[in-house]
């Protein structure tokens, strides 16, 4: 009866349950394992670096891979912290740099978004728009520009100079914002003026609190924007006291089997990319239920 | 004593005045300016004005490394640029590659993006799309080192697989000058998918259902739903991810990760040609700046222009 509640009998006519249970289920098992070795692709690199992180050298070497480690062991990790000259100061900086950049255009963002949204002043709408179209120009000399600006600041080679570059990139964040107070009621707003707050004060108790999820989003967006950042840190970082993981790895581990003798295990690199991915990872698996919800309502409009 | 009555006639109109500025208006002014100060602040030192010194900086033969040396020269570097052989055959490889960027981009992200949104259950839709966008969290350096290290033929795990799969001996993938380009724009695109896969994701969850009943109703299959009901609904999304990839074609990073600064990859044949205007503005000689800033300008141009073309087709729905 349930095979033919299915809509059709499976073959030979006889009902095998197994058989019967995948006939029914063959749309969804087909998405699943057309879905399963895409994700393959997404996330293989990713576990293998994380298990070989993990791996023995004997079973780094051995001539069948495994995907899984057997006998897990954090010896990788202190191999590369011990050989990897001033992984430390690295991964201190890209934390100054990137919680710096994170809370201070966040910060600005949000002002700036609530200054667009609810309040009308001359030349409000003009920079704005600036702001937006900015996006289009071609970046012709902009790195270039950048660096002779950060050299008559005096802030090449420095953290604060990295901190001020990242977080200056708000057109987006500040667009995320306006659009995020835009979609809430105002009367909450007048409300709170009329019981006595200024407008400072009923931005910060009132609205804030209802635009958490972008500012959430914005503040997510930023941390794996700056944490991964290459070009702009190469070009105004010359300094190994200054560089930030994104640089230090690379150019550490490219030079590897050239350089570093003796650093070749794989399995202490693997370690290094871990360790380099840890706090992004973690950021992102908190805020990832923000994320995803913030982006569905802000790509609505 | 009239003296006085005239001084506190004239301390009251100030305050007249004063008080006059504090209208709402002027109130609103002053609050508005205050709330927006520090991101126009911010963001006109660090990227409005490197922006606009960039384009001037793309008229002129600035070498960094000779002192006080900007002189205004019109279209020069784009006489240069014709006759350089090095930035034709780099624009030609940034080409190929933005061409197998797209392909990736746009046909698995919307496979993906697709089959994501056939799950029912959404406990398991959430963890495929928080697995879809791992890898852009991660840092550029990371994911390219990663990738190299699976490609390679001594100990990456695609020559084992490939070894054991069909027997056969892998591609060297990163020392055959003619992988170079596929490479990098998979792993490329790889790093960067995910964000695609969330954008059509929010696309169709967007789509009304009752429009697959009717169709379904009508006698539509699947496949034909999915052609003549998702595609042309998700025309604003593709105009998105279009946008947001037209940068592709100047992108420098990857390469520049994958072979190190010193080489562009087997026989130069990494050398896109975002890396090749890094190298003439950072790298090589004099530091040529005027010139680099042209070859970007020229980049963003061509990549403007292709953008525009898209969006226009993907509006008048001729795709």
């Amino acid at each position: 009866m349930l095979s033919q509640a299915a809509g059709r009998a499976p073959r030979g006519g006889r009902r095998i349950p197994v058989i019967d249970w995948v006939w029914r289920r063959r749309g969804s098992i087909a998405v699943r394992v057309v879905l399963w070795l895409l994700l393959a692709y997404f996330l293989f690199p990713i576990i293998w670096t994380v298990s070989s992180s993990l791996k023995t050298r004997a079973e780094l070497y051995q001539t069948t891979p495994s995907v899984i480690t057997l006998q897990p062991t954090l010896e990788n990790y202190f191999y590369a912290l011990r050989k990897i000259v001033g992984f430390d100061t690295y991964y201190r900086n890209s934390l100054i740099v990137t919680l710096g950049a994170v809370v201070l255009q966040t910060a600005v963002a949000t002002l700036g978004g609530y200054g667009f949204a609810r309040l009308r002043f001359k030349g409000r709408d003009f920079v704005f728009y600036s702001m937006i179209m900015l996006i289009f120009v071609p970046r012709a000399g902009g790195l270039m520009a950048q660096y002779e600006l950060m050299n008559f600041l005096g802030l090449r080679n420095s953290l604060v100079g990295l901190i001020l570059l990242f977080s200056a990139g708000l057109a987006i964040p500040c667009f995320i914002m306006r659009q995020a107070f835009l979609n809430l009621p105002g009367d909450y707003e007048d409300a709170a003026r009329v019981d006595g707050c200024n407008r400072f004060q009923a931005f910060w108790f009132v609205m804030l609190p209802m635009a958490t999820g972008s500012a959430a989003v914005v503040a997510l967006f930023e941390f794996i924007r700056v944490w991964g950042e290459y070009l702009v840190t190469l070009t105004m970082i010359d300094d190994r006291n200054f560089f930030t993981l994104g640089i230090g790895t690379a150019m550490t581990l490219i030079g590897t089997t050239v350089e570093f003798g003796e650093f070749t295990s794989y399995g202490a690199q693997a370690a290094a990319y871990s360790m380099v991915v840890a706090p992004v990872a973690i950021f992102y698996l908190a805020l990832q239920r923000w994320f995803v919800r913030g982006l569905m309502e802000g790509l609505k409009l | 004593m009239a003296h006085q009555a005239e001084r506190r006639s004239n301390a009251a109109m100030w305050w007249q005045a004063l008080r006059g500025l504090r209208t709402e208006r002027w109130g609103e002014f002053l609050a508005g300016w205050l709330f927006i100060g520090p991101a126009v602040l911010l963001y006109g030192v660090f990227n409005a004005y490197p922006i606009v010194r960039g384009l001037m900086i793309a008229f002129s033969d600035y070498r960094y490394l000779i002192p006080n040396h900007t002189p205004f020269n019109g279209f020069d570097n784009w006489a240069e640029m014709a006759a350089d052989a090095v930035f034709w055959s780099s624009l030609g490889r940034s080409w190929w590659f933005t061409l197998i960027f797209f392909v990736m981009n746009v046909v698995v992200a919307f496979i993906a993006a697709v089959l994501i949104s056939q799950v029912a259950s959404q406990r398991e839709a959430g963890a495929y799309r928080v697995i879809a966008y791992l890898p852009v969290i991660l840092p550029f350096a990371v994911a390219v080192l990663v990738w190299r290290q699976m490609l390679s033929r001594e100990f990456g795990y695609i020559a084992y697989a490939m070894h054991e799969l069909f027997g056969a001996g892998s591609p060297d993938f990163l020392r055959n000058a003619a992988w170079t380009v596929p490479v990098m724009a998979i792993v490329d695109a790889w790093k960067v998918m995910g964000t695609n896969v969330l954008l059509l994701l929010v696309g169709l969850y967007n789509i009304n259902h009752e429009l697959y009943e009717v169709a379904a109703i009508d006698g539509a299959g699947w496949w034909r739903r999915l052609w003549y009901i998702t595609v042309p609904l998700l025309r604003p999304t593709f105009t998105i991810i279009f946008v947001l990839a037209a940068g592709v074609l100047g992108t420098a990073e990857v390469s520049l990760v994958l072979w190190g600064t010193d080489e562009a990859g087997p026989q130069g044949a990494g050398r896109l040609v975002g890396r090749y205007s890094y190298e003439v503005a950072f790298l090589l000689g004099d530091l040529r700046w005027g010139y680099a800033a042209a070859i970007n300008l020229t980049i963003g141009l061509m990549s403007m222009l292709v953008s525009a073309v898209i969006f226009r087709a993907l509006r008048s729905g001729r795709i």
